[in-house]
């Protein structure tokens, strides 16, 4: 059993992974949308850092080299389809991307 | 000492390539094909597919041989436990890599146009990619591969549902990756509180048992649901599922049926291992609950898939949230499969079978009427008789109707839910069952559209002159054919995956 860390440390990353979380819900920007799922995955990264640092083995500082790596993989792929995106409809906007839905 | 240890860790590591070896072949298949599309551009068409069939089909061969090498009820750790073989595993992953051959062919282009076979070595590339990260997250045993096989799945799923020149196309993987995300962001989360509470990433917790009494139990269940969030994003489930109708409908229809069958498939030998093998070590109490909230999920997915069917017209969307219907089936199976895996296992074939055979269905309508809405399939069925029985077969297997093997499978899971409340007397996993059934008599309505459509009207119009795709064709009638063995030959099936899993 790791032992817990400061807990204004958590509060912070939990902060900044609610911050996420609305950015996400609510611009209609696909960019912003991004920036949010950004800041939700740097305050995952911040908690892993944080447990790893209680933990001998430091699994958690191992998980989060994978995890950056990945993160921008998937930032590339994303810029990637959001330049087709824009490609084809001059916006990328998410209220006038409504060619998929219920009729 | 430390040097001892090191070079056991070495040799430990070594002796776990040869069990890797299917993903190995899968991997040179890969690099093989990128290179040899690069130094030989002109003349891919000729050995593309071949290449990418061989190689699957030398994957699946491998797999098979190192499955009969194990003995019943034998795990073997690779890489320190961050995967693991066992027949679970063998299972699985025989059966995306008997799936992927389908998709190969299904995705072979026809006419060699240059346009074409310029694009299809990323695609070919893509699905392999996607079908080697399926299964490694089938054999993963430790947060990290999890994660690692997930992302490696839904990045290349994003893509290739982008793979069309069409704005649905995009539309439809900026959406999907979007979501995708997000709920990876989510479950990154939900395992950062897991590794912080149980100091492990790892799903075998030698040294955390009687933590359960120091952390209270609704902490490890909200962390149990962040953790699981982009598997059941990738499964469908009920409040993960907005994706689904939207990119059903924009992505290639190929890629779809890739979509509805081998990630979910994935997704459902994770959970597996999570009900067996990994929630038992927190406490029997834990693991009842855990039990409750699966099936307080199914039952929001089968109402929201079959709710939802009802009201479709397109055919994309119906046959998407009719799959999001038997998903939530499945899940329920997988909360009462801790006494016997093998009706999971069967309605887990069989759902692979059918959700390939309605997305090549869809395929041929599509390519014969130039268009997915009901009212154009009028009278094809009478026109082309062999297509419509074959859909006829598969539209029966997804209400479950016998003689096809979606009744046995259905039949098997709904005995194993009416066992579990007979041991229990859980109301809820009784209402689970009547609205399961309730679900099925629903799909009754929605499914049967299409066979009333394809055989009862007849033509308005004059038929059209397109042929019939050959390949596509062959494998939908296959694949009913396989439905129809799987109902007739269900006994010495069952015996067979029976044997030998316990």
């Amino acid at each position: 059993m790791v032992s817990m860390p400061p807990p204004p440390l958590l509060i912070l990353s939990a902060l900044v992974f609610a911050v996420g979380t609305v950015v996400v819900l609510t611009k209609q920007n696909v960019l912003f949308v991004l920036i949010g799922v950004e800041l939700m995955l740097s305050a995952a990264c911040f908690d892993f850092v944080l447990f790893s640092s209680y933990d001998p083995k430091q699994e958690g500082q191992v998980f989060v080299l994978f995890f950056i790596s990945m993160i921008v993989c998937e930032t590339a792929v994303a810029l990637a389809i959001i330049l087709k995106v824009y490609q084809y409809h001059q916006s990328i906007d998410t209220e006038q991307l409504q060619q998929l839905r219920e009729k | 000492m430390n040097d001892q240890l090191v070079l056991q860790h070495v040799q430990d590591n070594l002796a776990s390539w040869p069990l890797l070896l299917p993903e190995v072949l899968v991997v040179i298949a890969i690099v093989t094909i990128l290179v040899w599309s690069i130094l030989l551009p002109r003349y891919q068409h000729y050995w593309l597919f071949p290449v990418a069939l061989l190689g699957v089909s030398l994957a699946w061969c491998s797999k098979y041989w190192l499955g009969s090498q194990l003995k019943p009820h034998q795990t073997l750790p690779l890489f320190h436990q961050l995967l693991v073989l066992d027949p679970l595993t063998v299972f699985f992953c025989l059966l995306l890599l008997s799936i992927a051959p389908f998709l190969l062919l299904l995705t072979r282009p026809r006419a060699y146009l240059p346009s074409r076979a310029a694009d299809s070595p990323a695609y070919v590339v893509l699905l392999l990619g996607s079908l080697l990260g399926s299964c490694l997250l089938v054999m993963a045993f430790h947060w990290l591969t999890i994660y690692l096989g997930l992302t490696l799945l839904s990045l290349t799923s994003a893509l290739l549902i982008g793979s069309h020149t069409t704005l649905q196309s995009a539309e439809a993987s900026l959406k999907y990756l979007l979501y995708s995300m997000t709920t990876t962001a989510m479950m990154l989360w939900g395992m950062a509180y897991y590794y912080g509470l149980t100091g492990t990433l790892a799903l075998s917790l030698p040294d955390v048992a009687p933590s359960g009494q120091t952390i209270p139990e609704y902490i490890l269940l909200a962390m149990l649901l962040l953790c699981l969030s982009h598997i059941f994003f990738v499964f469908a489930t009920a409040p993960y599922h907005f994706w689904v109708p939207d990119v059903y409908q924009g992505a290639p229809t190929v890629v779809v049926s890739y979509l509805s069958t081998v990630p979910k498939l994935a997704t459902v030998a994770v959970l597996l291992r999570l009900f067996h093998q990994c929630l038992p070590q927190l406490g029997p109490a834990l693991l009842e609950h855990a039990q409750q909230g699966m099936a307080v999920l199914s039952l929001l997915t089968i109402i929201v898939g079959n709710t939802a069917a009802l009201l479709q017209n397109n055919l994309q969307r119906l046959m998407a949230y009719g799959s999001i219907a038997q998903g939530g089936l499945l899940m329920a199976g997988i909360a009462t499969s801790l006494n016997s895996q093998v009706c999971i296992l069967y309605y887990s074939a069989i759902y692979g079978v059918m959700g390939l055979a309605t997305w090549v269905g869809i395929k041929v309508l599509q390519h014969l009427t130039n268009s997915v809405h009901l009212q154009d399939c009028v009278g094809l069925g009478r026109r082309l008789p062999v297509l419509g029985s074959s859909i006829t077969v598969v539209i029966l297997s997804l209400i479950g109707l016998p003689p096809t093997a979606g009744f046995t499978g259905k039949f098997l899971v709904f005995t194993a839910l009416w066992e579990h409340i007979q041991r229990t007397g859980s109301p809820l996993f009784v209402s689970l069952l009547v609205v399961g059934l309730l679900g099925t008599v629903l799909s009754l309505y929605y499914y049967l559209q299409l066979p009333y459509v394809l055989f009862c009207k007849a033509a308005r119009l004059p038929s059209s002159t397109r042929n019939v795709n050959q390949t596509e064709y062959a494998i939908l009638s296959c694949l009913a054919i396989l439905l129809l063995a799987g109902f007739f030959a269900a006994d010495s099936l069952l015996r067979v995956l029976g044997n030998w899993l316990d």
